[in-house]
């Protein structure tokens, strides 16, 4: 059978398959310049409602809500992301009315266009992430799946990229360890070598 | 280098993708309640992202990659609604033939990993290397999936010819 055939067969059946509630969508639009937004517009989308939702979310200026799970201390803990203004998320232990953290980040795709990332990245990012410089002046990446000296790594270079075997980190530390910042990805971009940290 | 200056409306994408959407977010989540979150959530992420795109080709595929990446999350949360068997589903679905129920339920029962390559191959038409790019798979995976996926099906598509015959 080819494969022709076989795509016939499978959009007869699954040309039946419908959303249940179809969504209906209501924008309502203002003129004033938005303090949200980053680009200044003259007219900008205040509110997004969509009708028939059987979901949880709020979509509202109040922020989209969604429960996160992260790594303490050994134990996978829960709790609740809410999208803010800055495209990111505030992160909220259970009973709590102000964020314990805040994040966001975004992700690149073969375009090199960036996108927001979701809630749970952002919290593996934000919680589980970190590089840090210890007393003895060495330079230590942790993450979820464990923590790395990557001092050596830095003798040449100030940026250095690097993976955990399940995501992919690009570290820039100053000469004078001064300071170090970090971005990390769901998946390798551009043409970087990544020097895997579980092999190495 | 091309330009990027296109953001259709939601009003405008949604009757047009929603079907398509969720019918992605189903492959992954097997569930109609969570799907159809899943759907919603990726409008919403679309509504309120600044940026452009090159035509609404981009916009398409960065919208099965942000309900697959949705779908994948709610799949991962705690959160995540009672299961729905899959003959409660099956039954809420009105099949035009008996053969259309049989093929359903024999993908359903495939890995996730292969019905959502099977989605994006046969129903959406994306190409293997499209499809890499949505999952952030190699096309040799994306080729592997498939085949195996193709074997399973074999059987099943075989029968409804002949039964068709």
């Amino acid at each position: 059978m080819s494969i022709e055939d076989e795509r016939k067969k499978y959009r007869q059946v699954f040309s039946q398959i419908h959303i249940p509630q179809k969504i209906e969508v209501n924008v309502e639009r203002n003129t004033r310049m938005n303090w949200m937004k980053k680009h200044a517009a003259a007219l900008s989308a205040a509110l997004l409602i969509l009708s028939g939702s059987s979901a949880a979310y709020a979509a509202d200026l109040g922020g989209i809500r969604t429960q996160v799970t992260y790594w303490l201390n050994g134990s996978l803990e829960e709790i609740e992301a809410v999208s803010n203004e800055d495209g990111g998320y505030d992160f909220y232990k259970e009973g709590e009315d102000e964020p314990f953290v805040s994040g966001g980040g975004v992700w690149i795709d073969d375009f090199g266009n960036e996108h927001a990332l979701d809630a749970q990245d952002v919290a593996d990012s934000t919680l589980n992430e970190d590089v840090h410089i210890k007393d003895d002046d060495t330079i230590w990446l942790k993450t979820r799946l464990g923590e790395w000296d990557i001092t050596d790594l830095f003798r040449d270079q100030d940026t250095v990229r690097v993976t955990d075997g399940d995501r992919y980190y690009e570290i820039s530390c100053a000469k004078d360890l001064s300071s170090t910042s970090m971005r990390s990805f769901h998946e390798p971009f551009g043409n970087a070598e990544f020097v895997n940290l579980q092999s190495s | 280098m091309k330009n990027k200056n296109m953001k259709l409306s939601v009003e405008y994408l949604i009757p047009k993708y929603q079907d398509n959407l969720y019918q992605a977010a189903f492959s992954v989540l097997q569930n109609p309640a969570d799907a159809q979150d899943a759907v919603q959530t990726t409008m919403i992420r679309y509504h309120y992202l600044n940026q452009e795109f090159e035509d609404e080709e981009h916009i398409r595929k960065w919208l099965f990659k942000t309900v697959i990446n949705a779908s994948k999350d709610i799949r991962r949360s705690f959160w995540r609604r009672n299961k729905v068997s899959l003959e409660e589903t099956m039954a809420s679905i009105e099949f035009e033939r008996i053969q259309d129920q049989s093929l359903f339920q024999e993908v359903c029962s495939l890995p996730e990993k292969y019905r959502i390559v099977i989605q994006l191959f046969y129903y959406e038409e994306f190409t293997i290397q499209e499809i890499s790019q949505l999952l952030s798979i190699t096309q040799s995976n994306v080729k592997k999936r498939l085949s195996r996926a193709r074997d399973k099906l074999r059987n099943v598509l075989e029968q409804e010819d002949e039964h068709v015959n």
